[in-house]
């Protein structure tokens, strides 16, 4: 049994920090999320365990940290559900070929620097126990995900979900998470085969076949159902939000015990629920509260457990640091904005979109720890890859204000408005 | 558009293939990470003033927290002592960082460690073999040991 005492305490401290924390980021014109999850790396070996042992040995035993980890991954099972939930594939269908090509090479480019620097790090910062192809997948992967939660409170924190530019972000961040977890799922199958532990690959890709088939055929008319009642009663009974629960909780179970991670299954759920506007509202409002007030917070801070910026001791592992740093922004910034800039979009659009794909936010997070916990990337990398997740999403909003200002998005709404407003009334029947 | 698309996309994926192969070729360090058992005559230290140090140790006796060919040796005895180390092909190296602490009898178990062992695979185990020693001390011997490592523990049985 856990010492519940133990639990609460690490509850009510964990979620205490993280909101002063967001607070203060807010205050630095930073999305509360950044705040939330630096406020998961201080309560870590990283700085609390470092200044004060004894307060941290205290509040996070080492036997206590079971406890912790599961509430946080149940947390981060349903969140992945609501980020395939607001999940909107007809977005990208309404900027045709310039999302296609920014949101294909905003993948390709930064995963191929990943897997170029894969070449440099494996011999310096992995073991055999990983092969090359599972290493440089994972890099890449890792490189070209983008944080589409993060960057749409970005967008609408900055007012500028109905410009060009913030819904051409958003359709390509989606093409980006989507193919990414899809890349992940690969990674996953071809390391546990490596090590030849678990779940045989046959079985794997058996199941997952069976399982996507049963999801998209089976699973996705019982969710219709749910829309369907909702149409007619303008919410949903506590039977069926139960219901739906127990759908996600289920199709994770079974990704992890096809051999990939509890992860995918919620996320697929989230991916194949209707897209109704309302409907969706309506479930984001029912689970995403709990869900990021405390749950996420758990998440955040069971990383900054695992995170500790010791570990890149001596100038030679921050020059490794500095390395990665330096190819995510590249492949994704780089990437992103030429992509952008040969479809036709403005250098400052290009810029602009070039820097919102870069944020990385709390997915890069998801998917370092599902690397930790695979093997395929050691705990000093894992660390290096933290700040660089930190790093890349700090940077997001004050670049943008430098190559996007408020001002002039203001200006661009009030043109794109008033455009509109007069092409109406021109098309208006006497 | 298709010039675009054939430029910024099928250039990288001919490179990440390129990238693929040439990985292939690459080796990296000696997988060590883990918890080891070990297999020692520590009753050579028994009556010595250094055998503090290995009293209350428990099996899994190290732990190795591995980034490439650098390690982080954690000894599960009661002063957790942390030695820093580096694996070269199949040679082990790891000391603790610590100068010798002055003032203090140069067999206490505050003076640097030293293990140096030869890392082997028998069939699909690991093992070490190596010596422990203490830089400082004449009196202690070095000690022979033999490590076995502990088969990776699954997340459900965690």
């Amino acid at each position: 049994m856990p010492n519940l005492a133990t639990l609460i305490i690490q509850i009510g401290v964990v979620i205490a920090v993280s909101r002063l924390v967001a607070v203060l980021f807010q205050k630095m014109q930073q999305p509360k999320v950044m705040g939330e999850m630096c406020a998961g790396i201080m309560l870590g070996p990283s700085l609390l365990g470092w200044i004060a042992p004894h307060v941290s040995g205290f509040l996070f035993p080492p036997a206590s940290l079971g406890y912790l980890n599961a509430l946080s991954q149940v947390g981060v099972v349903i969140y992945m559900f609501l980020v395939g939930l607001a999940l909107e594939p007809k977005a990208l269908r309404k900027h045709g070929h310039t999302a296609v090509l920014t949101s294909h090479v905003s993948i390709i480019a930064p995963f191929m620097f990943g897997a170029l620097l894969a070449l440099y790090l494996y011999p310096r910062l992995s073991d055999d126990s990983v092969g090359f192809i599972g290493f440089a997948l994972f890099m890449g992967a890792a490189m070209s995900i983008t944080a589409f939660p993060v960057l749409a409170r970005i967008l609408s924190d900055r007012d500028m979900m109905r410009t060009r530019l913030g819904s051409l972000a958003i359709a390509c961040a989606a093409v980006d998470d989507v193919t990414g977890w899809c890349i992940l799922a690969y990674i996953v199958i071809v390391v546990r085969s490596y090590h030849q532990a678990g779940t045989p690959l046959w079985a794997t890709l058996a199941g997952l076949g069976a399982f996507l088939i049963a999801m998209f055929y089976g699973v996705q008319r019982l969710l219709h159902g749910f829309e369907t009642a909702f149409k007619m009663r303008g919410r949903l009974s506590e039977n069926a939000m139960a219901l739906m629960v127990v759908v996600i909780l289920l199709s994770a179970v079974a990704t992890e015990r096809l051999g990939l991670h509890l992860l995918f299954g919620s996320f697929l759920a989230g991916v194949i629920m209707p897209k109704d506007g309302k409907f969706v509202r309506y479930i984001l409002d029912k689970l995403e509260t709990t869900t990021i007030v405390v749950l996420l917070p758990l998440y955040f801070a069971f990383t900054g457990l695992r995170t500790s910026v010791q570990m890149i001791q001596g100038g030679r592992m921050w020059i490794f640091c500095g390395l990665i740093i330096l190819t995510a922004v590249t492949g994704k910034l780089g990437g992103s904005m030429i992509a952008a800039r040969a479809a036709g979009a403005s250098w400052r659009e290009a810029g602009g979109l070039g820097t919102l794909m870069n944020a990385r936010g709390l997915m890069e997070l998801v998917i370092l720890n599902v690397g930790l916990d695979i093997g395929v990337i050691t705990p000093a990398l894992y660390s290096m890859m933290v700040v660089m997740a930190l790093v890349t999403t700090f940077m997001t909003t004050p670049l943008l204000e430098w190559i996007y200002p408020l001002r002039l998005i203001k200006q661009e709404t009030e043109h794109e408005i008033a455009g509109r407003d007069a092409a109406e009334a021109a098309y208006e029947p006497a | 558009m298709i010039t675009a698309y054939a430029c910024l996309v099928g250039i990288p994926l001919l490179g990440l293939i390129g990238i693929v192969r040439a990985g292939r070729r690459l080796v990296a360090p000696l997988s060590v990470g883990g918890n080891w058992n070990i297999e020692a005559d520590f009753a050579l230290w028994a009556d010595k003033p250094c055998g503090d140090l290995l009293a209350g140790a428990r099996q899994p006796a190290l732990s190795i927290s591995q980034s490439g060919d650098r390690l982080v040796i954690a000894l599960n005895n009661r002063q957790a002592t942390e030695l820093i180390g580096t694996i070269r092909a199949t040679f082990l190296r790891a000391g603790s960082e610590d100068p010798p602490a002055s003032g203090i009898d140069n067999c206490s178990a505050a003076q640097p460690i030293g293990v140096t062992a030869t890392v082997k695979n028998q069939g699909e185990q690991r093992t070490l073999t190596g010596t422990l020693r203490l830089n400082t001390c004449e009196a202690c011997p070095p000690v022979a040991f033999r490590a076995v490592r502990q088969p990776a523990q699954k997340k459900d049985d965690e």
